[in-house]
């Protein structure tokens, strides 16, 4: 019975040569694969052999029938595209099957970016509350109430002792009020001022930086701000640190970078100065110290601060700060 | 504060470009903010005389002036009050260009033709007036180009810079020109001049005509007072109407622009009153009683209380110190003797006052930072000169000068060690002493490595060790300080607990389609009804801003929704209807007045329009609830969670109560999912919108995932598989089913999947089909089919018993 299955799939494989269109194609179809066909009915056979040589030969049946199967569909496909006059044609410029895929938002990318590459310095992230309180917002920061120093931030008042937070610092307070040096930490976030016009929101992002150990420096200071910034616009990035005043920190530096845009040739981004106001950073007033019950002659440190959506307007070129609030898709989609 | 370089020059030489001299001041923490030319662009215009005036034939206003040029004679119509024959004055002939733009023709006007211009002083952006032509010194000869006139005339010089620099709140020594002046001087070792005095006393004495008490000495440590008789009022010399013009200040009378002119000039507010106007010819400075109302210059009746600092006469208050002056004793044309004060006032004081008042002025700016308390009488003094050269009169013999709290300067030790520990430098002492006198501080030797400091009583900001080695610093130039890199240590603190699922979440919801959104904190107060929050909803435990900047942005939000939803109309007004976005972030809950909110981070997520868009390969198919759940199962089984379940609920805010769902995780709640309801959406302006919407809980779901995962041996045996398709009323959730086959299957279930569903709603058999594919598998043998298929056997008898379902047959 093996034989004469073998010898039907012979002359099944020649006679399937010769056909030369779709009618004799069914003809051999029905001929050795229909439900009475020569194949099937060879199959059917089976009960006849002894039990012991059924596996063996249905599996070969099996393998015959599919087999022929197979190539009956080839020289289907075959006829179909001879009929057309042409092979069949992948169309690789026709669009896959695109699974969706999302964006995050560029200030997301940019805070990002940013703890990335502080992370690896050694700084710790982390978080504290936006509604924060007076103490930490001014006080503890060498802010007294009727500082003038308060007017550098309008600020959004909860009640006579909550607000917004005005800034990321007050996160330098908590930590240092329960930890002991060293610390190191930066801490990202949304800080509200009561300012909105087209250059400003009244909520944006900052991310805080804060080193506290024996023996650190303005040297490491501008060090460590150097990598940073090094990083984050490219190793030939210039920068220069010049006087400024922040309450809680002194001497205090403003750090400007050589204008992304035009250079340092003189723009419109950069006000014509060649340079880029980047972020505010200083040593550590001892009077935050004082808050903290820090001994300010055994620690030092530096503390950081800059705004998220500057860094991420000229990274990308953006040109209106009110686009990422707005979340329109035709924004969000380019990144 | 603005600064003509003029002005400045007047105190120090400076010989470089202002580019150049903005960016030394912008490195010694000066920042130039803006750098204006003004009076540059003057070319073309002369110096005429008005040889003789006719009046206009057809308008009575306008006159006709024959006018030599200097080279000819023209007729120019002009309309000033001011032109008499014989007055020079700035001429424009036709083509001529002024600051403004305007380009001057030869025209007729009314009829009769004008060859050119003469200006007033507004029309050359000079100053601001325009109450005539400028009239020129007589001494110039026609012809001479206005521009280079100064050469000859130092008091016209004009072409100049204006510095506009931003003063940081600890330098008010920064706030006048001689302060700016002082340090060009300190940066580019130059000598600085002090202004001119010269007091030509021939009044009476200032004894029997004046007296001043102080009766809080604390908010008023200083006062000094001067009076000049016989003033004549009227308008102040170009020179000074100039500078007050670049210096942004309105030019008044002479008196007044006096006390402005030394306030910009020396940072020294001072007042003038009409001496005249003092009953009892007495100043006593006293708090205000609660209740007392006082009118201020600018016609403002102003409320005050017990914590109002005011000067009164014998009788009133006739100035709120320290802030403005009162209508009651102002300089008027009429006035003939005045009384000039220059104090000193508590800066904390002045400031409350002024943030009460809501009133801020030149005067208050530089109280509330802190002048130069020993400068008050220098001030005085050189205001009482420029009014007896500007106004005449005679100067009352001494002045008055109560002082009952003299500054002391403090003694400040300096550490060259400490200096150099902060900085990192290698300072010696020599240096250091060096940069302190540079900045006129008294320095004295106290032993081997420490200097004792007293800083000049202008350096208001200079208190203690650290306010020196900032001034080092500055002096040194930061830009000498050498860059080290601090070695790090690792300390006590440790990355925010949800920091790391913030950054998987946001890269799983962005893999799976989503964008990110990022919203406002604040909301409007309307967003709880609009959410259709039920009275005692903590939707509606909001957190207000007492000073909101717009009502809709007015209180905390309580949930993301209205933000994303507000996002999805924002969008959908950009055709953009086929949405998937997200946002993380904080809502804020009311604890109580005076108490901060309780945070919670929420993940909300939205889906709109259509899942999947018609293409080559498919068709349209719009968003439905199992595309939202999809998602979140997806990001919660790629987060690590199992057991996951999900509830039916009817009483979820926002949700359509017929399609949604709570999520659980081991029971505890982690959010929800489900429709938004379609009263909600009609209140954010989306009827035509499908919206499907989760919510996550961050605190309760990071409780929920596995600190670490552990690994399970991969099974080594085959599994086998069988179906059951069933019948079973409608309402019976298909977990319940594949609940009771776990159960029965115990720990032999590897896995149960759906793979058909079919419901035919026309039908008024209240059943469905639901077929299960179950995956038997052993951990530690292969399992026997009789076995496998005598518990499919128990399990399928089981789920008709409990759920009263059938097999489906064929």
């Amino acid at each position: 019975m093996k034989e004469q299955l073998l010898e039907l799939e012979k002359k099944a494989l020649s006679d399937l040569k010769a056909i030369n269109d779709a009618t004799e194609l069914e003809q051999f179809r029905v001929a050795y694969l229909g439900k009475k066909g020569l194949i099937t009915s060879v199959m059917k056979r089976l009960g006849e052999l002894p039990p012991d040589e059924r596996p063996e030969f249905g599996k070969l049946a099996n393998q015959v029938k599919a087999n022929l199967s197979r190539l009956l569909e080839d020289v289907r496909e075959d006829l179909l595209s001879r009929a057309a006059g042409q092979k069949s044609f992948l169309d690789v410029t026709l669009p896959g099957r695109i699974p969706a895929y999302g964006h995050l938002h560029p200030l997301t990318l940019v805070i990002n970016e940013v703890c990335r590459i502080l992370s690896r310095m050694g700084f710790k992230v982390v978080k504290g509350p936006n509604v924060e309180l007076d103490y930490y917002n001014f006080e503890a920061l060498n802010i007294p109430r009727d500082h003038p120093a308060r007017d550098m931030q309008d600020t959004f008042y909860i009640s006579d002792n909550v607000v917004l937070r005005t800034h990321t610092s007050p996160i330098q307070i908590r930590v240092m009020e329960t930890q002991k040096p060293p610390v190191s930490i930066i801490a990202p976030g949304k800080v509200y001022r009561r300012d909105s016009d087209v250059s400003h929101t009244p909520m944006f992002h900052q991310v805080e930086g804060l080193l506290v150990d024996r023996h650190v420096t303005f040297g490491d200071l501008k060090g460590t701000l150097t990598g940073f910034l090094n990083e984050m616009f490219g190793r030939e990035t210039r920068l220069r640190f010049r006087p400024s005043f922040f309450p809680f920190t002194e001497p205090s530096a403003e750090v400007d970078i050589r204008c992304v845009i035009c250079g340092g040739k003189g723009c419109r981004t950069c006000s014509n100065t060649g340079w880029l106001e980047i972020l505010g950073s200083g040593m550590v007033d001892p009077a935050v110290y004082g808050f903290v019950d820090y001994d300010a002659e055994v620690y030092s440190g530096f503390a950081f601060g800059m705004g998220i959506e500057r860094l991420a307007m000229l990274k990308y070129g953006i040109d209106d700060i009110q686009l990422f609030y707005r979340n329109g898709m035709r924004f969000l989609r380019q990144f | 504060m603005k600064i003509s370089l003029n002005w400045l020059r007047e105190y120090v030489d400076i010989d470089m470009q202002p580019e150049e001299l903005g960016r030394l001041l912008t490195m010694s923490g000066l920042e130039l903010e803006g750098l204006e030319p003004s009076g540059q662009s003057l070319g073309g215009i002369v110096v005429a005389r008005i040889i003789s005036i006719s009046p206009h034939p057809e308008a009575d206003r306008l006159s006709l002036c024959q006018v030599d040029t200097g080279n000819g004679e023209v007729q120019v119509v002009c309309g000033a009050p001011n032109i008499f024959s014989g007055a020079l004055a700035p001429f424009a002939g036709a083509g001529v260009s002024l600051p403004s733009g305007a380009t001057i023709s030869d025209s007729k006007i009314r009829g009769v033709r004008s060859q050119g211009m003469l200006l007033a002083e507004d029309e050359m952006g000079l100053t601001e007036d325009h109450t005539g032509v400028m009239i020129l010194p007589p001494n110039l000869a026609p012809g001479t180009p206005f521009s280079s006139m100064s050469s000859d005339l130092k008091r016209f010089e004009l072409a100049d810079w204006v510095f506009d620099l931003s003063i940081t709140p600890n330098r008010p020594d920064w706030t006048s020109v001689l302060g700016v002046a002082r340090e060009i001087a300190a940066l580019i070792g130059q000598r600085l001049r002090r202004p001119e005095i010269i007091i030509e006393e021939g009044g009476s004495h200032i004894a029997g005509l004046a007296s001043v008490s102080i009766a809080d000495p604390v908010g008023c440590p200083r006062y000094a007072a001067g009076v000049i008789q016989g003033v004549d009022i009227g308008p102040s010399p170009f020179w000074m109407r100039r500078r007050l013009f670049l210096s942004g200040i309105r030019s008044i009378n002479n008196i007044v622009d006096v006390t402005n002119y030394v306030l910009l000039e020396m940072g020294q507010p001072l007042h003038a009153f009409d001496y005249n106007k003092l009953r009892e010819n007495r100043i006593i400075v006293r708090r205000a009683e609660k209740g007392e109302t006082f009118t201020t210059l600018d016609g403002e009746t102003r409320p005050l209380n017990d914590e109002s600092l005011m000067i009164c006469d014998g009788e009133r208050p006739v100035a709120l110190a320290g802030i403005m002056g009162g209508l009651n004793s102002e300089i008027t044309p009429e006035t003939q003797d005045v009384l000039l004060e220059s104090a000193f006032f508590d800066p904390v004081t002045i400031r409350r006052c002024s943030k009460r008042l809501g009133l801020s002025t030149e005067a208050s700016y530089r109280f509330e930072r802190g002048v130069d308390i020993e400068g008050a009488t220098t001030a005085l003094k050189r205001a009482m000169s420029l009014v007896y050269q500007l106004a005449g009169g005679s100067i009352a013999s001494g002045i008055i000068d109560n002082y009952p709290r003299p500054y002391t300067p403090p003694d400040i030790r300096l550490r060259i060690d400490k200096i150099n520990r902060l900085l990192g430098t290698s300072l010696t002492k020599d240096a250091v002493t060096g940069y302190m006198k540079a900045l006129e501080m008294d320095v004295r030797d106290s032993g081997e490595d420490q200097l004792l400091i007293s800083p000049p009583s202008f350096r208001v900001d200079i208190t203690r060790e650290a306010d020196l080695i900032e001034e080092v610093a500055r002096v040194f130039g930061y830009e000498n300080i050498p860059v080290t890199y601090p070695s790090i240590r690792p300390g006590q603190v440790n990355d925010a607990p949800e920091l790391a699922l913030s950054d998987q979440i946001r890269q799983i919801m962005s893999g799976l389609g989503f964008a990110e959104i990022i919203t406002y904190s604040f909301i409007s107060p309307k967003s709880a009804d609009m959410l259709g929050a039920e009275e005692e909803s903590p939707l509606r435990k909001f957190v207000p801003i007492l000073n909101p900047l717009a009502i809709d942005q007015s209180v905390m939000r309580t949930s993301l929704i209205p933000g994303i939803l507000n996002t999805v109309a924002v969008n959908v007004a950009h055709y953009e209807k086929d949405l998937k976005l997200f946002e993380w972030g904080k809502v804020f809950f009311q604890m109580g007045e005076d108490l901060q909110p309780n945070e919670k981070l929420l993940l909300t997520a939205v889906i709109t329009g259509l899942a999947q868009k018609k293409s080559w390969h498919c068709d349209d198919r719009a968003v439905d609830f199992y595309d939202i759940k999809g998602v979140l199962e997806a990001l919660l089984a790629a987060l690590g969670l199992k057991d996951v379940t999900f509830k039916r609920e009817k009483d979820f805010n926002s949700y359509d109560p017929e399609v949604s769902a709570g999520v659980y995780c081991k029971g505890s709640a982690l959010g929800r999912v489900g429709r938004v309801s379609s009263n909600v959406l009609e209140a954010h302006g989306l009827e035509k919108i499908n919206a499907f919407l989760f919510e996550l809980d961050i605190a309760a779901l990071l409780k929920e995932i596995p600190e670490t995962r552990r690994f399970q041996s991969i099974a080594r045996f085959p599994a086998v598989y069988r179906d059951i398709s069933l019948l079973l009323n409608r309402n019976i959730e298909s977990a319940g089913v594949v609940d009771i086959i776990k159960e029965k299957g115990s720990d032999l279930i590897e896995s149960v999947e759906i793979f058909d569903l079919y419901e035919d709603i026309k039908s008024d058999r209240p059943e469905k089909s639901l077929a299960f594919r179950i995956s038997y598998r052993s951990k530690d043998r292969t399992l026997d089919g009789a076995e496998v298929n005598s518990l499919h056997e128990t399990i399928i008898d089981e789920i008709k018993l409990k759920t009263g379902g059938r097999l489906r047959e064929g």
